[in-house]
């Protein structure tokens, strides 16, 4: 039995060592007494692999809190599904474009997605569909929709090369909404903050869109938000604004609140990049050295506020955890 | 906060409802609750607990320690009680609904068949 007993505590090294201090001895009692009950002096088919991935969740969550994720889950959603309505509307199908008929007629080696200019429009229906999903109370669908529409966005370059010539998003745009997509389908978003942050999300688009008339734009371009912003806002005032949203919200001691931005962060940050280096490569090794020098301003930041008795916390404090009484 | 109760959560509250129990107890009654349906592995009953402890509809209420093991005893809260009460009556009624609308089964009729 001490054989088996520690059999179990090697498997339980896959959870995390805080975790193990609060339970190893209640989940190693656990399986002793079930070992006991069934009369094995092995591990029953199934336990370890059962502990090991339970194991990995529980320290995902350490790194990345349920708050962290949802958080930015839910920012992830509402802009995901917000920027795929303004881009089927300004792009791929664009119906109000001035050369849009023109454009078909000049490029007739340019297969259209039927009614419309590019197959990017099936990720609009996805996103929309995620959301209804969300809205009738079915959660788990609408995530399983949505990591269905990431998938698509990396499935659609394949099936570009198998249809010849067919205009499909452009590689920007698909990173961008692959990682938008399994960003919003890895935790529950929160329902009320994402029906609110939606309508929102839409009208700060169509502002944006609208103020630089790319809503109507004479040649729909898939690319057009990532040439006219990323050209215009240098990745490095990028990483500026970023850094000074962490310094804010530290300051606040809402040290989740940097963590839900830093994530939800992630997709435009590598569309910025792609979108750097495709329109302004000179300017891309600029962007290595802000990324890196962001890095090394949020550690002195963490390293200080530490030093200077500010404690953050990602995780539940040791004065939380049980005790045996 | 509040958390979607999936089937394996409902069993672990129903399980708690007439008492606080230890954790391997607690596997044993979800298996008969769902009449050996659904055999939760200790890693996945764990994980369970911990989820319905954190939105506080379970409790921790003591620690024994029994030929040298630890067991750990869990009860329902008062908002888990509630809770367990307001999904019981929901399952309830779409029960109903479900044995009415099986009820209201048309009689078959066949394509083209004359009627008198």
């Amino acid at each position: 039995m001490r054989e088996l007993e520690a059999r179990y505590r090697a498997a339980l090294r896959w959870y995390p060592e805080s975790w193990r201090r609060r339970n190893a001895d209640a989940v190693v009692g656990m399986l002793l007494d079930g070992a006991d009950h069934d009369g094995r002096t092995v591990p029953a088919p199934g336990e370890l692999t059962d502990l090991a991935l339970r194991g990995l969740a529980a320290r995902s969550a350490v790194v990345l809190p349920a708050a962290v994720r949802s958080g930015a889950a839910t920012l992830a959603f509402g802009y995901g599904f917000a920027f795929s309505l303004v881009a089927f509307w300004s792009s791929w199908w664009a119906p109000f474009s001035r050369y849009r008929s023109w454009l078909r007629e000049t490029t007739p080696d340019v297969s259209t997605f039927g009614p419309f200019l590019s197959p990017g429009v099936v990720l609009t229906v996805l996103w929309s569909a995620a959301l209804v999903l969300l809205l009738i109370g079915s959660g788990r669908a609408s995530r399983v929709v949505l990591a269905v529409s990431g998938v698509v966005a990396i499935l659609l370059p394949s099936v570009n090369a198998l249809v010849p010539g067919w205009d499909g998003p452009s590689a920007t745009n698909l990173v961008f909404f692959a990682l938008a997509a399994f960003l919003a389908a890895s935790a529950p978003p929160a329902r009320r903050a994402l029906v609110i942050g939606v309508p929102l999300w839409i009208l700060l688009f169509v502002g944006l869109y609208a103020w630089n008339a790319m809503l109507t734009p004479d040649m729909p371009s898939d690319r057009q938000f990532w040439y006219v912003f990323a050209a215009r806002v240098p990745p490095s005032v990028l990483v500026a604004l970023l850094i000074l949203v962490a310094i804010v919200l530290l300051l606040l001691r809402r040290p989740v609140a940097v963590g839900i931005v830093a994530l939800a962060a992630l997709p435009w940050t590598a569309g910025w990049y792609l979108a750097t280096i495709r329109d302004n490569p000179s300017s891309a090794a600029g962007w290595g050295v802000a990324a890196g020098v962001a890095c090394v301003v949020g550690a002195v930041i963490l390293v200080a506020l530490r030093r200077s008795g500010v404690r953050i916390v990602v995780e539940r404090p040791e004065g939380a955890a049980r005790e045996v009484r | 906060m509040t958390i979607e109760l999936r089937e394996p959560s409902f069993l672990v509250l129903a399980a708690l409802a007439d008492g606080p129990k230890h954790g391997y107890a607690l596997l044993t009654e979800v298996a008969d609750l769902s009449e050996g349906r659904i055999t939760l592995k200790v890693g996945s009953l764990y994980a369970i607990v911990e989820r319905v402890e954190s939105a506080g509809l379970v409790e921790h209420v003591r620690d024994e320690v029994v030929n040298g093991r630890l067991r750990r005893y869990f009860a329902l809260s008062a908002s888990g009680r509630e809770r367990l009460a307001e999904e019981a009556t929901r399952l309830e009624a779409n029960a109903r609904r479900a044995r009415e609308r099986l009820r209201r089964r048309p009689a078959t009729t066949i394509a083209g068949a004359v009627t008198e």
